[in-house]
């Protein structure tokens, strides 16, 4: 309950602050672009524009995962507004909890709204018949040729993965703010997201007998405890349908487990450091 | 239980990165505060005052020693709701108004809606910020803002509330305003830990002083009982030069003004100064039984921790 009104206070806060808001704008402008590669084959055009569309969500995703994540806390301690919290009957855990699921929603609005400005230009780009029928103001085409493009559940499907992914960067990062300060977390949470992001290469050179030994082990090491951020990349089935994949969703689901196992485990280490740590 | 703060040898040390060394900020400090009175925590910059604060809280760790508050350990959260804080210059969240930020303590009491609307009305009215509760905190003063602090401070009718410097950096109105803020939980029966380096303020309000320097507890009292100086001053006209000098010897403190003089005396030396002046053809205007200031133990203190 306590948690919740931080969260909600979290939500609040970025919502104000308006930063969020120039990622969607850039989010919006680079999923047009992709609408301007018009010297491609029609189909193609539509395969770009579904792989740089949902790239596009994940790229600026991150930026709004790793912004937040690394200042939600140490942005508290710094401007002292902390001291009034932890003082008020408001135990260590709700607030790290609080602060996380503020940005977790914070996040979710940020990637559906993406998301949803990326559906909506992927939706205009199929029905180029029913535009046609609007630019030549005879409305009555409009309708009959709009087709709901059977790959939107997919897309979806697609941008809830991009939403895992995040969300576990997000607790990467809330789980060191309580230690490391907001630069250094900075560079921690980015490497650990791309040692995680080349999880066949580190599990790979941990095996290679070319490798030497001492570096095996330690590729092995990040291999094992570094989340393994690549099972959220879905994209090619879904960006080529023909293509059959043996059971996607249940693939999917076994990912939004693994992370939310992998976020509970982040945000337990969080808390047990943010209990003893001085503010 | 009687006392409302009980601190037992609460000591502090910071290690410092940079210069490798240890600063105790609070040395081994032994200290009951009393339900129900204001107590004020004096200090110079840097005695400690907020480490210790701090450390009451539950917001930093005593390296040794241990302090109960309302007889719960220090962070406690059954304590955290009978007790408040209004920290050094606070700063509270900029995007929410002087109405949002209340309201959003409120609920950290779990205090219900309905409730919590009239509870925060009542607040912003008598910390005089009705007519700014829809503002921004960003574009309140720093006065606006330590009344904020002085009402998130009220918000759960506390036991005991920990002020860290309420008054500093303020105007002399609102500063008057706080004064007559703390005088007024003393009446209701709170008690009021007041930490401060403005000695007039803990002149006027508090029951109870002590007095910090470099972490260790110099001097604590009622405040009574400390300004009750043995020393008298003593005015008169007419004294002659070498009476005044005689009597310059034994005092603490003299002046003259064209055979004017004001002297402070120690209280067994007020017969034989008055009757050297007489006799000598001065005139005794006054005898003040001499009340020290708090400024004079205060600087006495610090002065004699230098020394030794
Ligand atoms: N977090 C900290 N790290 C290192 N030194 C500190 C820290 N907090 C306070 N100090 C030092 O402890 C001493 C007491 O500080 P403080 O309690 O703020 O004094 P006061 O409130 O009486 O002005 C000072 O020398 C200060 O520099
Ligand atoms: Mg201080």
């Amino acid at each position: 309950m306590t948690a919740w009104v931080i969260a909600r206070n979290t939500f609040g806060e970025a919502i104000r602050k308006k930063i969020l808001n120039v990622f969607l704008i850039l989010a919006l402008g680079s999923v047009l672009i992709s609408l301007t590669f018009t010297f491609l084959e029609f189909r193609q055009q539509v395969v770009i524009l579904k792989s740089f569309g949902l790239g596009m969500v994940q790229f600026w995703g991150l930026f709004i995962a790793i912004i937040m994540g690394i200042s939600l806390i140490p942005a508290d301690i710094e401007q002292r507004t902390i001291y009034t919290i932890l003082s008020k009957p408001v135990k260590r855990y709700e607030y790290v909890l609080g602060r996380f699921l503020g940005g977790a929603i914070t996040l979710a609005v940020n990637v559906a709204l993406m998301g949803a400005a990326f559906l909506l230009v992927f939706l205009l780009k199929v029905n180029t018949r029913a535009l046609e029928s609007l630019a030549s103001l005879d409305f009555g085409p409009f309708w009959t040729s709009w087709v709901w493009s059977g790959e939107v559940p997919g897309l979806i499907g697609g941008i809830a993965m991009v939403y895992m992914k995040l969300l576990l960067l997000l607790a990467v990062a809330v789980c060191f703010s309580t230690f490391a300060t907001v630069t250094v977390n900075f560079f921690l949470s980015s490497a650990v997201f791309i040692a995680g992001s080349i999880s066949s290469v580190t599990e790979a050179m941990s095996k290679s007998p070319n490798t030497p030994i001492v570096l095996r082990w330690l590729y092995a090491a990040v291999h094992y405890v570094v989340p393994n951020f690549g099972n959220y990349d879905v994209q090619n089935p879904i960006i080529h349908p023909e293509v059959p994949a043996a059971d996607l969703s249940l693939y999917m689901w076994k990912a939004v487990f693994y992370g939310l196992a992998y976020t509970i485990i982040l945000l337990v280490v969080g808390v047990l450091v943010f209990e003893r740590k001085e503010v | 239980m009687e006392n409302a703060i009980e601190i037992r040898d609460l000591t502090k040390s910071f290690h410092s990165v940079l210069t490798g060394e240890d600063v105790i900020a609070v040395d081994h400090l032994t200290l009951d505060i009393h339900r129900g009175e204001i107590f004020g925590f004096l200090g110079p910059n840097g005695a400690g005052k907020t480490t210790t604060i701090k450390m009451l809280l539950g917001l930093i760790f005593p390296t040794s020693g241990t302090a109960s508050i309302l007889g719960y350990p220090p962070g406690d959260i059954e304590v955290k709701r009978k007790i408040s804080y209004l920290p050094e210059s606070p700063y509270f969240y900029e995007h929410l108004s002087g109405y949002e930020v209340l309201d959003f303590y409120a609920t950290l009491f779990g205090i219900p809606a309905a409730e919590r609307k009239k509870k925060v009305d009542e607040l912003l009215d008598l910390v005089g910020l009705s007519d700014n509760k829809h503002k921004r905190l960003r574009h309140y003063s720093k006065g606006m803002l330590q009344r904020i602090g002085l009402a998130q401070a009220l918000i759960n009718d506390p036991d005991l509330l920990f002020l860290d410097e309420p008054t500093s950096g303020l105007d002399p109105i609102a500063h008057l305003d706080i004064r007559d803020m703390i005088l007024r939980l003393r009446d209701e029966g709170r008690t009021v830990f007041l930490s401060s380096h403005q000695l007039s303020d803990v002149e006027m309000v508090c029951d109870r002083v002590s007095i910090l320097d470099r972490g260790k507890l110099m001097r604590v009292g009622s405040l009574k009982e400390m300004l009750a100086g043995k020393s008298v001053e003593i005015r008169a006209e007419r004294v002659r030069d070498d009476i005044f000098e005689k009597v310059k010897a034994h005092s603490s403190d003299a002046f003259t003004v064209d055979g004017a003089i004001r002297v402070r005396v120690e209280q067994s030396f007020v017969n034989e100064t008055v009757q050297m002046i007489m006799q000598t053809g001065g005139e005794i205007t006054a005898v003040i039984p001499g009340k020290r200031t708090l400024e004079d133990i205060f600087i006495e203190t610090v002065r004699e921790g230098t020394v030794s």
